[in-house]
């Protein structure tokens, strides 16, 4: 075999998002659904506007989304947990900053069982005195091992000046929010966020006819919840850099980043090909230069991400405490010279194929297309927001890059946070 | 789920499992070898050379550029057993995967250079994930207390930074040679692809890569472990914790799959048994988790516990051991069935995507009998009550345990 001609590779011509579908429950709660008939387990999402935007007081949020399913007026805690459990089902508890939200994992011969809990919980819950203690303490413990950790730590304050403190992007938990919890807090927001209804529900795998009339039953028992969102005002701070101090650390974590508009601006997609090539795949810039042939750190990736209304770019990194200054340095180099020189040809288009691969991979499996739809579904845009992209990534040019990072990546605008032992 | 296997000439063994719901082709390439094939002054090996595979080989300079223009993405991990190279590719890319995969196992390029940089990654790596983490180097510590004589006695990491320092390039060769040939590789490819197409290309690309002699040594059995051991840890982190580990069985002996479902039922979960009585009833523990590590050979049985503020570790120590007798006697068929059916919800999960399937068909050929990937569900409904509060019985002891107490300093 004569292995020094490489096989041909093709470009990838064609995006087949496999749409989702959708019907409105008897209750009025929309369900949107992605089946899948050669998978043989389900995943139902039930989305709340219970996010930390509604919330009055920090930490409010997530203890309420924890505490629903600790006691209901018919079952204790232990008793809920013991239900779910036998019938081999997993149930998340999440809430984030713009919605929150009840994940189940489960087969689907066991779904009646558990959406019949789970409608328990949600109507009926009493956040038990003791439950919410033991929970609160365990908290409290949770929150010091995380503050014990340069990437928290980092991660807190970077948030902090990046969307401001006065936005709920850039607010985070500090033990004091968990000690100032009561039973009445998370009683309120339990009345005002989930007993009013749900937002929507997101359900993929085996998703067949019955499973979609037990849905709706389970549905029938719920308003649905529209919410009215005030808008969250994001400013990005003027201090540039932070260190924090971590006497017990070998290396520091530093993240290097600022405040950028959201998903819904038409520069998203193109920062997301801005931010690959910089430091998004392993053939990156900064992996290969700081990483592959600089030897300073086991990893560093850059990314942006989107909340509703803003969102961030960053580069993090973990390099040994003497190093890091230098490695701060390394890192603006590179960024320098996105501005300065624009891409080659070959580099743009490994970075496009390999985007649009990865895009690929992310609808392996009914849930990974589930969570691209939730996208679809939590910006409102149109279905064909996935089709519209293979074109917008095939147009993005080294020129749009290079302008990209002008605006966006000048040092005077980035803030410097590192954790470490200076 | 649809498989067929067959085995080249040069004795790799090809395993096609189609699946034209996705626009991906899976190679998962597994070597049998692991951390547990090196030698005791030669540790880290199997994972620093896990990095270097990523060098570039005799007609590919640059790995990773060629498969991410093709749209591909890829990684690895290693393993007291096994290393594991994945990639998936739009299907229509599949053969650039495979012209790479062949190319680095015909003729790896291994050069000074990229030995140089790759050992400074793994320090890094080292320091990042073991040293500056709370409770970082919990398994540097623990390995060596439960193990005495068999490999499984240090991370795969390697037993201690200086290991990594003094790789040498002949080193670095030789293990290349003992172990990277095609009859001790399994390769699967899976997804858009059917079969002939499959063959076709497999036996095109890694037909001609010549059998080689492998050099595996012989692992020391460990000898049975007949008192309690015992290690302290003074460190800055926030909270004590208590581990405990136990011999079981390993992953193909009587007994795995009772033993893992009886640290399902102590703790996997909000209902099961440790949660509910140590952190909820007794508050002594802030968290506690109940695991095994699955090991090929003889494996450990692990309960690990973060002690609430104010608790000493030797009344959450012998809280664990108390209840962990009391839990043997009451055991009963409802919780024995709930374990079951979470398992099975895991396995089914763990088979939704395409890749999970390609990587589990690899790993359970290696093991030696790969029906298991549609058995193994059966194996673990099978597991009667008897049997597993038997095994249990002889299992957990003190004798049986090695005891770590990491201290808050």
């Amino acid at each position: 075999m004569n292995r020094s001609i490489a096989p041909p590779s093709y470009p990838i011509g064609k995006i087949d998002y496999p749409a989702h579908h959708q019907f409105i429950a008897s209750g009025g709660v929309p369900v949107y659904l992605v089946h899948d008939e050669h998978c043989a387990v389900l995943k139902l999402e039930l989305v709340f506007n219970g996010g930390a935007r509604f919330q009055d007081q920090p930490f409010q949020a997530q203890s309420t989304a924890s505490m629903i399913p600790e006691g209901t007026t018919r079952f204790t805690a232990s008793q809920i947990a013991e239900k779910l459990d036998y019938y081999g089902s997993y149930l998340q508890k999440r809430a984030g900053d713009d919605d929150s939200s009840f994940v189940l994992y489960c087969l689907p011969k066991f779904l009646e069982p558990c959406l019949n809990m789970i409608q328990e919980v949600l109507l009926n819950a009493v956040v038990p005195d003791n439950e919410l203690d033991i929970f609160k303490k365990n908290s409290i413990q949770r929150q010091k091992i995380s503050e014990s950790r340069n990437g928290y730590l980092t991660r807190r304050a970077f948030n902090e000046l990046v969307y401001g403190k006065q936005s709920i992007y850039g607010q985070t938990v500090y033990q004091q929010d968990i000690e100032n919890i009561s039973r009445e807090t998370v009683m309120a927001f339990y009345e005002s966020q989930y007993k009013t209804g749900i937002k929507y529900l997101l359900v993929s795998g085996f998703v067949n006819d019955k499973v979609q009339q037990q849905l709706d039953q389970f549905c029938s028992g719920f308003k649905h919840s529209i919410s009215k969102l005030n808008p969250i005002l994001s400013q990005q701070s003027t201090e540039r850099y932070r260190h924090i101090q971590n006497e017990n650390a070998v290396q520091s974590t530093i993240r290097i980043g600022k405040l950028i508009p959201g998903r819904k601006h038409s520069d998203y997609r193109k920062l997301q090909v801005m931010s690959l090539i910089l430091g998004g795949y392993f053939g990156s810039r900064l992996m290969s230069s700081i990483r592959e042939e600089q030897g300073l750190t086991y990893g560093i990736h850059s990314a942006v991400e989107s909340n509703l209304e803003a969102g961030a770019f960053y580069i993090e990194t973990d390099m040994n405490n003497e190093l890091a200054a230098n490695g701060i340095e390394a890192i603006f180099a590179e960024i320098q010279k996105l501005i300065e020189t624009p891409v080659e040809a070959d580099e743009l288009n490994t970075a496009k194929n390999y985007y649009l691969g990865s895009f690929l991979r992310s609808l392996d499996g009914p849930f990974s297309i589930a969570d691209r739809a939730k996208i679809i579904i939590d910006f409102g845009f149109e279905s064909n927001y996935y089709e519209e992209f293979l074109e917008i990534i095939n147009r993005v040019s080294a020129l749009d890059i290079q302008q990209l990072a002008q605006t966006y990546l000048d040092r005077k605008d980035l803030i410097t946070v590192v954790t470490g032992k200076k | 789920m649809l498989f067929t296997k067959h085995t080249l000439q040069n004795g790799l063994t090809v395993i096609h499992h189609p699946d034209f719901n996705t626009k991906l082709c899976v190679l998962n390439i597994l070597y049998r070898v692991g951390s547990k094939d090196e030698s005791p002054d030669k540790t880290g090996f199997a994972h620093l050379f896990e990095h270097l595979m990523f060098g570039g080989s005799k007609h590919v300079p640059d790995f990773d550029t060629v498969l991410q223009t093709a749209g591909g993405d890829n990684n690895a991990f290693t393993s007291n057993d096994i290393t594991n190279y994945y990639l998936t590719l739009p299907f229509n890319n599949i053969e650039t995967g495979l012209w790479l995969e062949s190319d680095r196992m015909f003729s790896l390029n291994i050069n000074q250079k990229s030995l140089d940089v790759q050992r400074n990654v793994v320090i890094e790596e080292f320091k990042e994930r073991y040293l500056n983490q709370p409770y970082g180097d919990t398994w540097l510590k623990l390995l060596p207390l439960a193990y005495l004589e068999h490999p499984y006695s240090w991370p795969t990491i390697g037993r201690e930074i200086s290991h990594i320092e003094e790789a040498r390039l002949e080193d670095v060769k030789t293990f290349f040679d003992s172990f990277y040939a095609p009859n001790n590789a399994i390769l699967v490819i899976a997804g858009h692809i059917e079969e002939a197409p499959a063959l076709e290309l497999v036996t095109k690309w890694f037909g001609d890569i010549p059998a080689r002699k492998v050099n595996r040594p012989q692992y020391k059995t460990e000898p049975v472990q007949s008192e309690p051991r015992h290690l302290e840890i003074k460190a800055p982190v926030p909270l004590d914790m208590v581990l405990k580990a136990w011999h079981m069985p390993g992953r193909m002996e009587t007994g795995y799959y009772e033993t893992d479902l009886l640290s399902d039922m102590l703790g996997s979960g909000k209902s099961s048994r440790l949660y509910q009585v140590l952190v909820k009833e007794k508050g002594l523990f802030s968290e506690i988790d109940c695991y095994i590590t699955g090991d090929v050979e003889p494996g450990l049985f692990i309960i690990e516990g973060k002690l609430s503020k104010g608790i000493p570790i030797e009344s959450g120590d012998k809280a664990i051991q108390e209840l962990l007798q009391k839990i043997l006697s009451e055991l009963n068929e409802e919780e024995l069935q709930k374990v079951k059916n979470k398992t099975e919800t895991t396995l089914l999960f763990n088979d939704v995507n395409v890749l999970n399937r390609a990587m589990k068909l690899a790993y359970c050929e290696m093991l030696g009998d790969i029906n298991l990937v549609d058995k193994e569900t059966s194996h673990y409904l099978a597991v009667k009550l008897d049997d597993l509060i038997k095994n249990g019985q002889k299992l957990l002891t003190e004798n049986n345990c090695s005891t770590l107490y990491y201290r808050s300093a």
